[in-house]
């Protein structure tokens, strides 16, 4: 089954950057890619794959470095207004309204609860970075490798 | 003071009908957008305030780093301006240097450009502009989006639109260097020149975005021109808000967009005020520190402060395709010229204060920005080596301004010998827009607000004074679900909460 995993965050702003922290765990195992926002490349980094699971930080009012997981049932669910950020949940709709035979059959996100998005630097929270194993392990055990 | 005793103060009156207005203290930790709404005591609005998160750490963060490294660093800044701030920081390191890139880095920067401009554009119209009008204003939340949108004019046209955006990516990407943020930058030039067969894949696909330029402002023609409903919302007085206007033009007076030859400022009758270049913007635009937002609002500085109000006389600017449309005497080609005659000839004139015609004014932009890439592709000569200059001195400081999406971007950087960053002051085209953008709300509010009667829709009327000027203030914070989270407060005349509206869900 052809699989990427995709990370969305900016570097830059503390745990906003968690999601690409925790896809460089499976460079040079399965494709990934690094996205810095939420737009139309979404679409484009997943068509052509079988499975694609998401990773992203989220803010659900949650322990910080809780993990979550998102299916269909919640993106249904979803007020899909905005302004120049679309949602993912939004992006994928789309995406299987427009090219309903290129986008994966299967798509997993993963959020990990974030605590500071807003400091500028480059390392988690330790409560975020805790929580980084975790989430790797989990995307192994789905993706069936070590 | 906290700042719930700065607001209460500055919206206290003295006497009969001495108002009580508790505020929450700004969420700043969550990166949201705030609309305060102050009824008076017939329940009309009488005020109506966004408060925004500020985007001053980056200039401290940018303190100590060589100025090379810069735009490769502010590429990060946001995904969707990835392209923005990394152009105008490349400009600036130009100036650091005390260098002018070569003709063909030039060109090479300006297609990548022109790129960028194309991709954002269809996101901005696709996923925000086009859906009020396709789906209509009040149609619920859950169909008045991208996908509402996709289910009016059909998956073809989505599929359509979505490939052609996708080859103005793969220009940026390639010109760019790098798949997610450009690292192509270096001071003088451009890191690597293009093959003949590179030129010609640009070319390919510069045809294919001037047809989703034309094809955009066909879905506008269709859908928004040819129904006067949508025209009557663009002409309403609820969406008109009358500001001078910034905009840079290029050495005939045309929208340019990479490297404007001038800025130039003209009034609200459209009169020119001012024009200037590099860190002569300093004796044009001062800030004025709000004391309800952690943001600026930049004012013309000769009209003097008069406060967030528009109308003749005021000091508030705006910038962007409308300030564009308004200052540039048109554009350079031909296509993107002939939709600007239209767009005047249906206003009767200029400049246009109706801040629904932003989406028009980005639609001509978006074809505009196209045929630009088609002309300097068309330049066999593009493809010469020599795209970077070589680096002789530090003169220690630059202005690199460019005519983003969303307007006017000024970077300016103070370095030492070493061209190491002191000092750095970014200008955001959110930030120049900030009175103008309290003022269309303030004016929604008043215009669907009355006896104090708020229902759900005034919330989506609201978001559409401020979804024309594309605000750009989530910069730090795109966590899910994806979007700028707003927060729309409404207060009695005697302080009490008497809505509260939210455009997001809590888990």
């Amino acid at each position: 089954m052809k699989t990427i995993v995709i990370g969305i965050g900016n570097p830059n702003f503390k745990d906003d950057g968690v999601g690409l922290k925790i896809v460089e765990a499976f460079e040079n195992k399965v494709p990934t890619i690094k996205l810095l926002n939420i737009s139309f490349e979404l679409i484009d980094s997943m068509l052509g794959y079988d499975r694609a699971i998401i990773v992203d930080g989220v803010k659900t009012g949650r322990e910080p470095g809780s993990i979550l997981e998102f299916t269909s049932d919640y993106w249904e669910k979803v007020y899909a207004s905005g302004t120049h950020s679309l949602s993912i949940f939004e992006l994928i709709r789309i995406g299987y309204s427009v090219y309903p035979d290129e986008m994966p059959k299967d798509i997993k996100i993963i959020g990990v609860e974030v605590e500071d998005v807003e400091t500028l630097s480059r390392e988690c929270s330790p409560s975020v970075e805790a929580a980084i194993p975790e989430a790797v392990s989990r995307i192994k055990n789905y993706l069936g490798i070590d | 003071m906290s700042l719930k005793d700065i607001i209460r103060k500055i919206t206290q009156k003295g006497g009969k009908g001495m108002k009580k207005i508790e505020i929450n203290p700004m969420t700043r930790l969550e990166g949201h957008g705030k609309i305060t709404i102050f009824l008076d005591e017939q329940g009309n609005v009488e005020n109506a305030y966004l408060q925004t998160v500020e985007f001053m750490g980056y200039e401290r963060f940018l303190r100590g780093m060589p100025i090379e490294e810069v735009p490769r660093t502010v590429s990060t800044i946001c995904g969707v301006c990835r392209g923005v701030h990394f152009t105008a920081s490349m400009k600036a390191s130009d100036g650091v240097f005390g260098v002018e890139p070569t003709p063909t880095a030039k060109k090479l920067r300006d297609i990548f450009f022109n790129a960028h401009m194309v991709e954002d554009h269809t996101a901005i119209l696709y996923a925000l502009g086009f859906p009020d009008f396709v789906c209509g204003p009040t149609a619920p939340p859950a169909e008045r989006n991208l996908v509402g949108l996709i289910m009016k004019v059909g998956a073809d046209v989505g599929k359509l639109v979505l490939k052609k955006r996708a080859g103005a990516v793969k220009i940026f990407e390639m010109l760019g260097g790098r798949p997610i943020h450009p690292v192509a930058a270096v001071p003088g030039g451009w890191s690597k020149a293009i093959t003949e067969e590179q030129r010609k894949e640009i070319l390919a696909i510069a045809d294919d975005l001037i047809e989703l330029g034309k094809l955009t402002l066909d879905v506008f023609d269709k859908v928004v021109l040819q129904n006067k409903a949508y025209v009557d919302l663009v002409l309403s007085d609820a969406y008109k808000v009358v500001v001078n206007y910034l905009g840079g033009v290029d050495e005939n007076g045309k929208i340019t967009y990479y490297d404007p030859k001038e800025e130039v400022f003209v009034d609200t009758k459209g009169n020119e005020i001012a024009r200037f270049r590099g860190k002569e913007y300093l004796d044009h635009i001062a800030e004025r520190t709000l004391p309800w937002s952690y943001l600026k609002a930049p004012y013309i500085k000769k009209f003097g402060w008069k406060g967030i109000v528009d109308g003749d006389g005021t000091s508030l600017y705006s910038v962007g395709p409308l300030a564009r449309f308004n200052v540039g005497n048109g554009f350079p080609t031909p296509l993107a010229q002939e939709a600007y005659e239209k767009m005047l000839n249906t206003f009767g004139g200029k400049p246009v204060h109706n801040i629904m015609a932003y989406h028009w004014a980005r639609a001509i932009e978006l074809l505009s920005a196209a045929e630009n890439i088609k002309a300097l592709a068309s330049d066999e000569s593009i493809t010469d080596p020599n795209v970077r200059q070589e680096l002789t001195q530090v003169v220690g400081e630059g202005v690199g301004i460019v005519e983003v999406p969303r307007g006017t971007l000024i970077h300016h950087y103070k370095t030492d010998e070493n061209a190491i960053v002191t000092e750095a002051n970014l200008i955001v085209a959110t930030t120049h827009n900030k009175g103008a953008i309290n003022v269309a709300i303030r004016k929604a509010a008043q215009y669907f607000i009355k006896g104090g009667k708020v229902d759900e829709g005034i919330l989506n009327m609201v978001e559409m004074a401020y979804r024309p000027y594309d605000l750009c203030f989530a910069c730090a914070t795109h966590t899910l679900p994806g979007r700028t989270p707003i927060e729309l407060n409404i207060y009695s005349h005697d302080g009490e909460l008497i809505k509260s509206l939210r455009n997001y869900e809590i888990a």
